[in-house]
């Protein structure tokens, strides 16, 4: 049978986030992101859309999108995050987002470091 | 269930490797704008991130505020932001002067 190991090492303490917010005189914001996995961060994306979002009068147009409008099929609890985080860059930052508009700018966060070859797409030809 | 599948080993890896403490788990990322700023404009800023040392981190909670505060005062930030365990921060109100 395949083995999975299963690290048991002792962790340092965990400190709590409330006690963060007293010491440093900060606010917490009510949004939570996973770092174990990529330290992407909603800052970092906010300087994205800030750089990319492109103002035409209307709805602010993302810079080098795609005039063909796809369609990406997205969890229903992705897209109801999808919808509270341009609504928080909306009300907070004033940085009028749609929650397609934050898709694409993730999306293209997770693709952006995946290299393909020109000469073709097989496993010898991915880099990452 | 995942424990089905395969035979389970526990380990512990911070003694396999020799690591001479416990890992981390919690991660501070501090946001440094380049320059000044009254105004609110988006400029690249530099991105620190660290894994921290509990004891350590919270006996000196204290000189982080004092440095996060004046720099905020000193740079004329309208705001200085900072991440911990996946929780974004904002400080808005910055302390008068260095308190301890």
């Amino acid at each position: 049978m395949a083995k999975l190991i299963k690290d048991i090492s002792k962790t340092q303490k965990k400190i709590n986030s409330s006690l963060i917010e007293k010491a440093l005189g900060a606010k917490k914001i009510g949004i939570k992101i996973d770092t174990r996995k990529a330290p992407i961060s909603l800052f970092e994306l906010r300087q994205f859309l800030i750089e990319k979002l492109i103002s035409s009068g209307g709805r602010p147009k993302l810079d080098g999108a795609a005039k063909r409008r796809n369609k990406i099929p997205l969890l229903e609890d992705d897209w109801d995050k999808l919808k509270s985080i341009a609504e928080y860059y909306k009300k907070k930052d004033g940085i009028n987002v749609s929650p397609g508009q934050l898709a694409s700018a993730i999306v293209h966060s997770f693709i952006s470091h995946i290299d393909i070859a020109k000469d073709g797409f097989s496993e010898s030809n991915i880099k990452t | 269930m995942v424990d089905d599948m395969f035979d389970i080993v526990e380990t512990s890896l911070v003694e396999i490797v020799g690591a001479d403490q416990e890992a981390s788990m919690q991660q501070l990322t501090l946001y440094i704008p380049n320059k000044d700023k009254k105004d609110v404009i988006w400029e690249k800023t530099t991105i620190l991130y660290t894994y921290i040392k509990t004891d350590n981190f919270l006996n000196n909670l204290k000189f982080l505020r004092i440095f996060l505060h004046r720099f905020g005062r000193e740079t004329n930030q309208g705001e200085v932001v900072f991440e911990f365990d996946g929780r974004f921060f904002r400080i808005f109100d910055f302390d008068e002067n260095d308190t301890l």
